[in-house]
Order: C-alpha cells, then structure tokens, then sequence
C-alpha cells in the first residue's frame, strides 16, 4: 500500500539544527505528577484527533439524574476517544513522505524514475502510462475504492480497468463526444455524459440506462451517501438524481451559465460549482438558491477541489492565481499564483494537492493543515511531474494509493507520490480488497444506509438539533392551505394489507393514553370491530349447536 | 408500689387510696386491711368486678385479638394518656371528692377500702404519695416506661418471672422473633432490648434513674420521664382537644386512677393463709419501705399488652430498617449500573484482583505444575527470563591487593575532595575566560555600534544629543553596579575584619580600588576632552586595555596559585596523577584566553591593516568585518523596507521592489515555470544585488558573505524567506529546454518569479474589462437588501380616501403610507457574511432540512447544549471501536450460565 512508497526518509537533519538555538524550558508550574501529566496528555491528543466537541458542563444541572446521565455520557465521549487513540496501534502503516536529506536537496527534483528504481517491484508497476493518443483528451475516475480506472476519451472512447493488474474491464466506442465519466456507488456502474444525454453503463460496458433529463451535461458528480448522481450542463442547470430509485431529486438552475468546474465536498455532500464569472457557487439538493456563493478569482474559475475532511477548497482560474479557502469559515486563506491557469486540481487523503497546469503537474504539500491557527505559505512544491508535451487534461488520486492518475490528451499517466493516500483503509468505509461478496454485502448496506437528499446541509450535524425558530415565526411559516390530517385516511392506511393490521393497530392506538380525536374514532372503529367478532361468533355456535357451540373460535 | 401490680392486670377499678397525713393514716390502714380481711374470710372470696374494670379487660381482651392494629389508634391511645394527665394535675387537690365518687361506682369491699383510704397505713402512704403522679401516668398513658425498664434490669430473674404471666409479654417475645427472623446477627443484649424500650431514650433515663434513686425519691425519675416528651404532648393536645366526647370519658375516668393504694386485700387475698404468700407480702411491704438506694428492687408493673406490642413493633420495625438500609447502597448501586452481570463479579475468584497488567512469570510465582514445569524447561534451556546478578565490582590499589570496603571509601572521599580543588579552580579560570569572551564581544559590539553611528550620522538620521545622553546613562549605571568604599559589602567587610583572612575579600578590595580609580580616570578624560564622539571610543578602547590587563593579572595570580604547598595527600601518586590532568586543562584553558587576548590585539591591528578576512570565525557572526558591517546594515533595512512594502503591494501584484526585478522580466520564459509562490519573489531584493557582485570573489569570501546575508536576515525576519536569497543568481541566459531548465530548478525558480508578478499585473489588466468584484457586490447589497426589514405600505387606494379625476398630487400622497407594517428580516450587521467581502451567504432557511429538527427540547434535557451533546455520540461500529461499541450495545442485564449465587451481604 501506500507505505511501501516511502523511499528515503532522511534522518531529521531540522530538528539536529534547531538543537543548536538554546532553549528555554518552562518552568514548572503545576504540581500534577509525572503520570497524571502522561494522562492528561494522552487526552488531549485523543482529543485532538478524534474528539467530538466540547464538553459540557455537568456541574451546573441541577436535576440530579440528568447530571448523572450527562456525566456518563461525558463518559462515554472520553472513553471513546481514548480508546480510538489506543486503537491506533493497530493502524500498521505509517504514512510518509518524500524527505530531503539537506538543506540543498529539493524533493520536487526527484524524478519518477528515481522513485521507481528504488522502490519495490509492486509499487513500481504502479507507475504506468497510456499511451492513447487518437482520441484525447482523456479524463479519468477512480472508483470509491481506488481499484478501478475508468477513463473517456473526447472523441467517445471510453475503458475502465482494474489498473493494478493492468486488466481492461470493458472498452467502447461511443462515437460520441465523452465530456465526462464518473463511477457511481461501486465497480459495477458508471455513468458517462455524452454528447447528448447521460447514460449509464454496467461494468461490461452494457448500456443500462439513458437519463434523458439530464441533457448535454459537461460536469458529475456523485454523491455515495445519498446514492444521487449530480449533473450540471451547459445550460448551468444543476439535477440530482437518485441512482437507487431513478427518480429526479431535485433540478436547480445555478442561471449563471456553463459551469467552469464542479466537485463535492465529501464532508456534507454540497457541490461545490465554478463559473465564468470568477464565482464558485454551493448548492444543496434542498434550495433553489446557492447555500453559499464565493468570488474566488477574478477570471472564470478553472477547476475546484475540496479536502477530504470538508475544510479546506483549493480553486484554481484563468487569473493564473490558485486559492485556498477555508469553507467552514468562508474565508480565503491563501493565494498562490500559477504560471499558466491551472486545467485541473485535485486533494489527496493525505492532503497533497496537485495541480495540473500546461503539460505538467505539480504537487504540493501542506498548503493547508488544520491543526494550525494560521496558515503557511509554502515556499516549494513537493513533487513536480511533465514537460512531457502532454496537455493535462485532469489529474485524480487514487483513493489509499500513493498514485496520481493525470489524464491528458496523450492517454494516460499514473504516477507515484510517496505519501498521498491514506496509508490504513477502513473496510467499513471502501476496501480496496473486497471481495465480489463483500462488495454485495457493502452494496446493500449502503443501500440500507442511505440518506435522503434532505439531509444535505452545510452543517451534515444538524440532523435531531432544535428547532430554534419562535413560536411567532412558526405560526407565520405554517402552511395554512395544507391539508388537515384525515384521521380516517391514516387508519385506513395504516390498516391496509393482512387482516390482523387493523387489530393490531386499534391495539396499539388504545394503549396511547390520550384522547384525542384519533383515538375516539379508534375506539368508535375497535368497538365496531368487537361487535363484528361477537356476530360472528354466534353464528359459529349456533351453527354447531349447543353441545359444540364451546369449541367455537374466539377471537 | 409497682411491686403489687406485678399481676399485670390493669388496676384501674380498684379505689386508690387516699394520700394524706403520713403517721396517722398508716396505722388506719392497717385497721381499715384488717377489718377488709375478716370480711373476707366471713364472705367466699368472689371475684367481683367494677364495670368499669370489666370494660376494661373487655377492652383488652379485644385488642389482645387483633395484634395488628392499625397506627392511627394506637396514636389515638397515645393520646388519650397525656390529655388525662393534663386534665389531672389541677384536680390533685382534690382528689378526695373524686374518691369518694369512685367509691360509688364499686361495690362491696372496695367502697369499704375507698373510705378507709385516708387512714392508710405509714409507709404505703409514703410511697403512695412519692408516687402520685407516676400512678396516674401509669393508668392513662403509659408513660412510666423509663423507669420500670430501668428496674426490671436490675432484677433479671423476677422480671423473666413476671413477665411469664403477663400479657403483654407474649407479644413482646413475638417482637423479639421477628427480628431475630430479620437480622440474625443482632447480639444477646439486642435481642433484650425489644423487651424494653426505646433504645437512647431509655438508657438516658435509666442513668437519671440511678441518680435519682440514691435521693431516694421515686416522684423525681417519674417527672424526669414525664420530662422526655413533653414536646409530643404538647403537639398532642391540640389534637386532642379535638375530641370532645373522649375528653367527658377521661374524666370521668380520671378520679378511678387517680390515687390506688393496693393491698393484699384489695385483691381479695386478705384471707390469705399461705405461708408463702404471707412472707412475700411481708418482704414486699418492707421493700417499699426502704429508702437506701439498691434496695427499691420491686417488680416493675407490666406493660400493658398492647403498649408492650406497640413498643416492640416499633423496635422491631427500626431494627428492620436498620438492616435493610445497609443494603440501600447496593441497591442504588446496582439501579444506576449500566451494566449488571450474573454471576456477580464479587463472588468470582478474582474479584478485587487487578488484572490490567501481566506480572512476568517465575519460577517462584508459578502456580500450577504446568507453569513451573514450562519455567523449569526454560531455566534448563538458558533462557531463564530473570537476570544474572552481577559480580561484585572489586577494588585493588596499585599494588593489586584487595581493598576492604572501607578503603574504598577512605579513597573515594579523598579523591572527591582534590576534585573539588581542582574543579574550584576550573570554575574561575571559566568565569575569567567567559569575561573575556564577553569583553571581546562588547568590544566587537562597540565597533560595529560605531560604524552604524558613522553610517547614520552620514546619513543625517543620528541625534547627537540623545545619543550623548544615552551613554552618560550607560556609564553612570556602570558605576552603579560598582563596589564602592562605602557600600554595604564593604562596611560589613571592615567591620569583620576580613581583608586580613578572606581572600575573596582582599581581591575584592583591589579589584574595587581599581575600578574607582579606572572610572576617575575616565571621568577627567571626558572633562578635558568635552563631549565629542571620539571621547567614546577612546574611553571604550581604554577601558578595554584595562579591562585585558585586569584579566592577564588574574590569569597571573591563577598560575601562581598553582605552586601553593601540598598536603600529604596530595603526594599520593594516583591524587598527582589526576591532579596533573586537571592542571593540565586549567592550564590550557589559561593559555588559551591568554593567546585570545594576544590575538585579539593582534587582529585588530590586522583588521587596520587590510580589512581582515581571518581570525574572525573565532567569535562567530559577530566577528564581521567593520568596515562592510555598516553598508551591509543598511542594505539590510533596505531590503527589509522593500519587503514591507512588497507585503503592502502584494494585493495589487505589482511589486519590482527596487529595479532588480527588470532584468529577470526579460529573461523570463513563458511556457514552463511551475507554479511558485507570488509572494517570495518581492522579498529579497536588498540582498539580491549584493549575492551579484560578490559571485566572482574567493570561496571564502563568498561563504563569509553568506553568512553575513544569514545574519543580517535573520535578525530581520524569519528564515524561510530568506532562504531564496541566499540562492539568488542569475540564470545563465534562459533556457527553453524544460529538462535543463529543471536540472536547476532553484534557480529556475528565482528566474521566474518577476515573471508571475508581470502575470499579475497582466491579470489585472486581462479581466479589468468585466469588474467582477464589483458586480459581485453589487449582488451582495442585493441579496443584503432584500433579506433586510421591510416596510410594506398596506394602503388602499379608495378605501378612506377620495380617488380618481380631480384629486390632487397632494391629496394622494397624504393617503400614502397609513397602513405600515414592516417585516422582520435579517438586518445587513447581523448577516453571516458581514464581514466577509467575497462571500454571500444565503440567510434563506432551508425548509427541507426542518423535518429533521427537533421541535422541542425534550423533557429531562434543560439546555440545548445538552441535548445536542448527547446526540452525538455515535452509535454506528464505523465510527468508534470495536470495543467501545460493543460496550454501547451491551445489554443491561447479562446472564451467564451457571449458579448465580446470591448477593453477598453489604458489611456494616
């Protein structure tokens, strides 16, 4: 995996430099021992990492129960923190990058070649090139796993692959214009936006699907969660569609013309969209509106990436400049400028962005860090590949692979980046290794587990929070002109299919304890319902005559 | 008195004696006891009962039967006793009337005995009279208890006797089962308690009781009973006047129990001919009489059933209560846990066992065979897991004999000790050579200091005035920190004499001499020569050469010190051995700061010379050349001036920090840099130039001049940015050769950089055409506006108001705005995005997302802090461990296979 990339790791010649400056220990202030120290530390690093949120403060309820119950589940919190930070060592890759040995050494002079001569022969077939040259520009997806290439040349060419074992999935010829292509939940579907419509194809390459609605699309999108396919055509109308049901969430037009560039944010499943005007604009399926709209750059946005964690969005634009936002925020914390305007920019796990401009691609680390109050400028870039007369079309990770996919109009490029993918995959989350099982397994999982596309905001936390609106607000927000619930129409409803529904739902209805109108009417349909029973049987014990009338049913 | 009453049958029927006058009464008594027996004999004893004392027993009889009655009459009972005693005390002075009246009601002998009652005999009538009061308490309210208790201890075997035929004994011992049922644990003298009464309460009267007695007087220990609820029949009275017909009932009852004086006779056993009986009758008259303290040992009057049950109820139900709460804990405990697993954990093996840690395994701790077998294997194999001792360290002298340990000791001390001595002497040598260095420091300090000042007064930025200023200042705080002659070192010195045995003190002395006369010097030199810049210098220099031969004398004495006597210690070779060592590292060190000092004078007459190039190393960054150190200064602050103003430009993209930037403009090649920080090109123009001319010098001029670009810039602004600096050479003409290009990527990237500033620039210039920030602002206020308060004019026209042809403008506009109503919005400060320039945030809310919001806070949550905290633990395997997980979804209550022993019982 991602580990086994790690070529030269230079014995810290920084931190031998810094040993020289005289350093000032503090003093000792606190009288906590050495241990409780320890244990505080240790806390607060599990907190750093996967803390969730500030605590509260117990000591102020006064309803003794409650503080009992809030305590525990203080508890809980911190037990679960301290025991995922414990679980750490079970994580059996360290992730790591390239480093230079001096001051002098640049890591960015590195070659692929280097790389590949020195590290091992299954890390170095990673490093590939395709050579297809008659039906450029290529773009390329990887699927959610990392295990499966798919590529779409403009001129309808379109393969996937499992790339790592150089086999070919399936490969067609639209003969079409191929704008896009994008892998849906797993390996088995991708979607491919034409010429004229979106059409979705299974891993044979079988045509199963033309979404009609969705007409002269250039940018996709796919949001795994939500099963919803999201697409912007070059009218600049936005349309989520759900790819579990087939139905059409919801059809937005952004009105600010062809989209420029288009992404999500895997954190809350907003798109994030750019446009000509220099704005990028997010959207959720639920408004008809923009939730947020940036002006990013003063030319038209080129290509957007947003970070894996949902904080930072790197946007690149005709004005040869690159930003770094800070989206939680909304505030830009970073500008960088390009030579030429960057085609395409991409964020690994690891937080390596690469950025495809010209025929090469650079990759630079650490343009954001989230555990840093102010943000650095970096000074270099990590890594650089090209200059190869390749026009980069667009560049992508590889999902828990130290590879970049660079899609341009010569074919293909892989290319290794020591330390961009997550170095310890969570199997709950994608497998690289599955199995054809497990991918069943996790296919009807996620389909149980699927969220609704009203559950899309840019706070995914806000699900089960209070309703903060006043009651004033409320009532002048209340649809005067819905329709009242029918009782009856409920009932009938809820007492459709077997005939012990009703039963069981007058039962169940006859325990609640108030009396409203629902439950007169319950009791009005049970008492029926009885009578009806009663009838019935006595019928049945007239029929059998007094002497058998005792084995009658009851009901 | 409670002696007769042993019987345990209420006595309330009987006429009371009458207390009177003492003497005279007992000898009528005993007249009146045998008249009452004679007609006994003469009449078949027949027992003959008052109703009232019938109804009484009915009564008794009755709640005999049912044991299990309910609190409220027993409260009622309760009451009843101290309301009658309440409504008597008034009445006790006349109690003789009431005699009589109760005479009336009995029949036969006892109306005999009634009116006989005032002659009673002497010492009944005293004890009867000691014990008015008690008597009446006995009959109504039971409120005897402490007392009788108190003396049926002290009579064990009478009261186990009595109590076999009283009636409220049974109860007492049913009392006494149950808790035993209850708690098996109590003792002996708990199982006893139950018998008598209220644990404390009883104990606290049984100690007065004792008091009491030695007085002799049985009225005072019932008083003091009376005493210890008086509380209870307060509260009580107002309930009982509640009562209207039972208050009649008590009084009328309330003479019958007034006085009661009970004979033999009384009980219808005047004719008594048993001999037995006679003497016991006999020893019970002469009880009463006695009054010596330990003598009152009189059966105590049996509780009445009922108040006996009532008593050992309560014992009972507190002694219950005691046992259960010991459990309370528990059960909280057990209520309030997550988490319950049957068996319980206490009863396992290792309950209270820790077993987070494994303890390495030994031969010793095994414990079972299979351990010591796998140990013993082990230890055979040779990979016992215990380490080795290690053998004993063994000292030898120099001859190779064995030292005892003691000797070891004597030499180690010793060795210890001319350490010291020679450590001491290390410590000066370093304080000296540390002075040095200092000194040489502050003198390159100086230098340099000076040839800024030069530099600045050329340039016209320096103050003359303040700058004199400042260095009065410095030397008047050097004198400050000077010894003086009358400073308080100085005096305490004299006064002590120390100059004659403190060496310390002595140099003290000369040293402070010397300084004196040094600053003297000074001062005069300044005064004759005025104020002027060169004054300063040459006092500095002066003070420096001063400040060298200062530090040749001391190193002098240093040296002499060596030749000081030696002990008989230090004879011993080995003490030589290491003395020489030390000495030889003293000695060295002294030579060393002697060489620096002599080379420094050396070197700064070579720096006069020829500019210097070498010996400087020695005292790092600071040792830079003089002459250069002005110019490099100032191009320093300039490039640090460029820089600030560059980080001002930065917004525009526009900064060629000082025409360096030209030439690069034209080298720059379009097609092939990468991407670069904007920024790091405008920030090191200043020292840029300077990297160009110097290319060409020796290497060791061009690392010294590195450096000195180190340092200028670190002391100007952190590192990384001046890492391209230091880089900073034009590229060889440019080259459109990407490979060769990234060969020499650094400098590549310095080649590039004024190219991205011209992009800006241009970029600037290539989109001005369509302002977008503008126009993005212009939606911005929009959108601003329109979430904004509104005010709606809800006027109609015509309603009100004339409309149509012929109404004036005027007219019109007086109807407009009549009907206002504004609407709450989101005013433009409170919006999200107030402060961010390049962002709109829609304020909308989203009406999709509200189904799944919560419409109240709910119940036992009182913020909302709160209850959003608990929400969001997660409750998913994909988002905590495994363990952590399963500790979520365990179930309350496990339940393994096996017997479940019960819960072991909570200790105290």
């Amino acid at each position: 995996m991602s580990a086994d990339t790690d070529v030269k790791r230079a014995p810290t010649a920084p931190t031998a430099r810094k040993s020289e400056a005289i350093i000032t220990q503090k003093p000792r202030t606190d009288i906590a021992t050495r241990a409780e120290r320890e244990k505080a530390r240790r806390m607060r690093e599990a907190n750093q990492a996967y803390g969730r949120g500030k605590q509260i403060n117990t000591k102020q309820i006064k309803d003794k129960k409650l503080r009992r119950n809030l305590k525990e589940l203080e508890n809980k919190y911190q037990n679960a923190t301290l025991k995922a930070k414990d679980a750490e060592i079970l994580l059996e890759n360290t992730p790591g990058f390239l480093e230079a040995e001096g001051e002098l050494e640049r890591t960015y002079n590195v070659k692929q070649g280097d790389i590949v001569a020195n590290v091992a022969v299954e890390t170095a077939q990673k490093r590939f090139e395709l050579n297809l040259d008659q039906l450029g520009p290529y773009v390329c997806d990887y699927s959610r796993n990392g295990r499966e290439l798919l590529i779409g040349g403009r001129k309808g060419h379109v393969a996937t692959m499992d790339w790592r074992e150089g086999k070919l999935g399936c490969e067609i010829q639209l003969g079409e214009t191929v704008r896009d292509v994008k892998w849906l939940h797993n390996n088995q579907f991708f979607a491919v936006a034409q010429k004229k419509y979106v059409y979705i194809y299974d891993r044979n390459g079988v045509e199963l699907h033309c979404l009609r609605k969705h007409s002269e699309v250039t940018h996709m999108e796919f949001l795994p969660y939500h099963f919803l396919l999201a697409t912007m055509n070059t009218g600049g109308v936005l349309k989520y569609q759900d790819t579990s049901t087939g139905q059409v969430v919801a059809e937005i037009p952004s009105r600010l013309g062809p989209p420029t560039a288009f992404t999500h944010n895997p954190y809350n499943a907003i798109i994030h969209a750019g446009h000509q005007n220099g704005t990028v604009t997010l959207w959720s399926p639920n408004s008809a509106e923009p939730v947020v709209k940036l002006l990013a750059h003063r030319g038209p946005v080129r290509s957007v990436a947003v970070d894996r964690e949902g904080r930072y969005m790197v946007s690149a634009g005709q004005d040869a400049r690159m930003a770094i936002w800070d989206i939680r925020m909304f505030k830009e914390v970073n500008t960088y400028s390009t030579y030429t305007p960057a085609s395409s920019v991409a964020i690994s796990d690891t937080g390596l962005t690469a950025v495809g401009w010209g025929t090469s691609t650079t990759i630079w680390k650490g343009l954001f860090n989230k555990n840093a109050a102010e943000q650095e400028r970096v000074r270099r870039p990590y890594m650089k590949w090209g200059r190869e007369g390749k026009a980069v079309e667009r560049v992508r990770w590889c999902p828990f692979e130290d590879v970049l996919g660079i899609s341009h109009d010569k074919g293909f490029s892989s290319i290794i980046v020591p330390g961009a993918g997550e170095a310890n995959f969570d199997a709950f989350e994608a497998n690289p290794f599955e199995t054809a099982k497990q991918r069943q397994e996790t296919e009807v999982k996620g389909l149980l587990n699927k969220l609704s596309p009203e559950m899309i905001a840019l706070d995914p936390n806000f699900i089960g929070n209070i309703d903060l609106r006043s009651d004033a607000q409320r009532k002048a927000e209340k649809d005067l002109d819905a329709k009242p619930v029918d009782v009856a129409e409920e009932i009938r409803n809820r007492a459709r299919g077997k005939n012990g529904a009703l039963k069981k739902y007058l039962r169940k209805q006859r325990k609640r304890n108030i009396i409203d109108e629902k439950r007169l009417r319950v009791d009005e349909l049970w008492k029926e319902q009885q009578k009806k029973n009663d009838k019935k049987r006595k019928e049945v014990e007239e029929d059998l005559g007094p002497a058998l009338s005792r084995f009658a049913k009851k009901e | 008195m409670p002696g007769r009453q042993a019987h345990g049958r209420p006595l309330l029927s009987q006429p009371k004696a009458k207390s009177g006058p003492k003497k005279s009464k007992s000898r009528a008594q005993t007249n009146a006891l045998n008249a009452f027996n004679i007609a006994q004999e003469r009449f078949p004893t027949k027992e003959k009962k008052t109703p009232r004392a019938r109804e009484l027993d009915a009564e008794i009889e009755k709640k005999h039967a049912r044991e299990e009655e309910d609190e409220d009459e027993e409260d009622e009972e309760e009451e009843e006793g101290p309301k009658r005693k309440k409504i008597k005390a008034p009445q006790r002075g006349a109690a003789a009337g009431g005699d009589v009246e109760f005479g009336s009601d009995s029949e036969g002998n006892e109306w005999q005995l009634g009116g006989m009652a005032d002659d009673d005999e002497d010492s009944e009538i005293e004890s009867d009279d000691a014990f008015g009061d008690s008597d009446n308490e006995m009959f109504q309210g039971y409120a005897f208890r402490g007392s009788k208790t108190g003396q049926r201890k002290d009579d064990g075997s009478e009261d186990s006797d009595d109590s076999n035929d009283d009636q409220g004994e049974t109860l007492g011992e049913e009392a006494i089962d149950l808790a035993t049922a209850l708690d098996q644990f109590e003792e002996e003298s708990e199982e006893e308690e139950p018998e008598g009464e209220e644990g404390s309460e009883e104990e606290d009267s049984e100690d007065e009781e004792d008091s009491d007695e030695s007085d002799g007087s049985e009225d005072v220990d019932d008083d003091s009973d009376e005493e210890a609820d008086p509380e209870r029949l307060k509260e009580l009275k107002g309930l009982i006047s509640g009562f209207g017909g039972e208050e009649d009932d008590d009084e009328n009852s309330a003479p019958v129990s007034k006085n009661q004086k009970i004979d033999l006779g009384d009980l219808g056993l005047s004719g008594l001919n048993d001999p037995f009986m006679k003497q016991s009758v006999k020893l019970l008259k002469k009880e009463s009489k006695e009054t010596r303290p330990g003598a009152t040992k009189k059966l105590d009057v049996p509780l009445s059933r009922r108040e006996q049950g009532r008593i050992d109820r309560a014992a009972a139900y507190e002694k219950t209560n005691e046992t259960l709460n010991r459990w309370t804990e528990t059960v909280k405990q057990n209520r309030r846990a997550e988490h319950l697993i049957f068996p319980l954990p206490e009863n396992s093996e290792s309950a209270g066992l820790d077993r987070t840690e494994l303890q390495p395994l030994t031969l010793k701790s095994a414990a079972n065979e299979l351990e010591s077998t796998i140990m013993g294997i082990m230890e055979e194999s040779g990979l016992s897991l215990e380490k080795e001792k290690k053998p004993k360290k063994q000292e030898f002298d120099e001859e190779g004999n064995l030292l005892t340990r003691k000797q070891v000791l004597e030499r180690k001390r010793l060795e210890r000790e001319i350490n010291s001595r020679e450590a001491k002497r290390a410590k000066r040598i370093k304080k000296i050579k540390s002075k040095a260095y200092h000194r040489v420091h502050r003198k390159q300090r100086e230098r340099d200091e000076m040839a800024t000042k030069e530099a600045m007064a050329e340039a016209g930025e320096i103050d003359s005035e303040e700058e004199r200023e400042a260095q009065d200042r410095r030397r008047a705080l050097e004198r400050v920190g000077q010894r003086h002659k009358d400073s308080k070192w100085a005096k305490m010195g004299s006064k002590a004499k120390r100059a004659v045995w403190d060496d310390d003190f002595r140099s003290g002395l000369t040293e402070m001499a010397r300084k004196d006369e040094e600053l003297r010097r000074r001062k005069e030199g300044k005064n004759s020569r005025g104020a002027g810049d060169d004054s300063d210098e040459t006092s500095s220099s002066g003070s420096d050469d001063d400040d060298n031969d200062d530090l040749r004398r001391q190193l002098d004495e240093l040296e002499e010190e060596d030749d000081e006597p030696q002990s008989r210690l230090m004879k011993m070779k080995f003490m030589q051995k290491a003395e020489a060592a030390k000495k030889k590292a003293n000695d060295d060190l002294i030579k060393e700061i002697r060489r620096e000092l002599d080379g420094e004078e050396a070197q700064v007459s070579d720096e006069e010379e020829k500019g210097g190039e070498i010996g400087r190393r020695q005292y790092g960054n600071g040792a830079a050349n003089p002459f250069s150190m002005p110019q490099n200064n100032i191009s320093a602050r300039e490039a640090k001036r460029n820089r600030v103003k560059d980080s001002r430009e930065e917004e525009q993209d526009v900064s060629f920090a000082n025409g360096d930037g030209a030439p690069h403009i034209t080298n720059g090649s379009v097609n092939h840099a990468w991407s670069t920080p904007a920024e790091a090109t405008t920030s090191i123009a200043g020292a840029w130039s300077q990297g160009d001319s110097r290319r060409k010098k020796t290497s060791s001029a061009r690392a010294d001049d590195l450096d000195l670009n180190a340092n200028i810039l670190t002391a100007s602004q952190p590192k990384p940015k001046s890492k391209p600096a230091k880089k900073s050479q034009p590229q060889a003409q440019d080259d459109d050769d990407d490979t060769s290009s990234e060969s020499d990527s650094d400098a590549e990237s310095e080649n590039r950089l004024p190219l991205a500033i011209r992009d800006k620039a241009l970029v600037a210039r290539a989109f001005a055409g369509e302002d977008v920030v503008t126009e993005f602002q212009r939606e911005k206020d929009e959108i601003a506006e329109e979430d904004d308060d509104k005010v709606i004019d809800n006027t109609l026209p015509g309603w009100g108001s004339w409309v149509g042809e012929g109404i004036s403008a005027r007219e019109k506009k007086r109807h407009q705005g009549r009907f206002l109503t504004k609407v709450e919005g989101i005013k433009k400060k409170d919006r999200k995005d107030a402060k961010l320039d390049k962002v709109i945030i829609n304020e909308k809310r989203i009406k999709k997302n509200d189904r799944y919001l919560a419409s109240q806070l709910p119940f036992p949550f009182e913020s909302r802090q709160q209850y959003e905290r608990a929400l969001r633990l997660p409750v998913g395997p994909e988002w905590m461990t495994k363990e952590t997980f399963q500790d979520n979804t365990k179930p309350r209550v496990i339940m393994k296979q096996g017997i479940i022993t019960p819960m072991s019982k909570p200790s105290a």
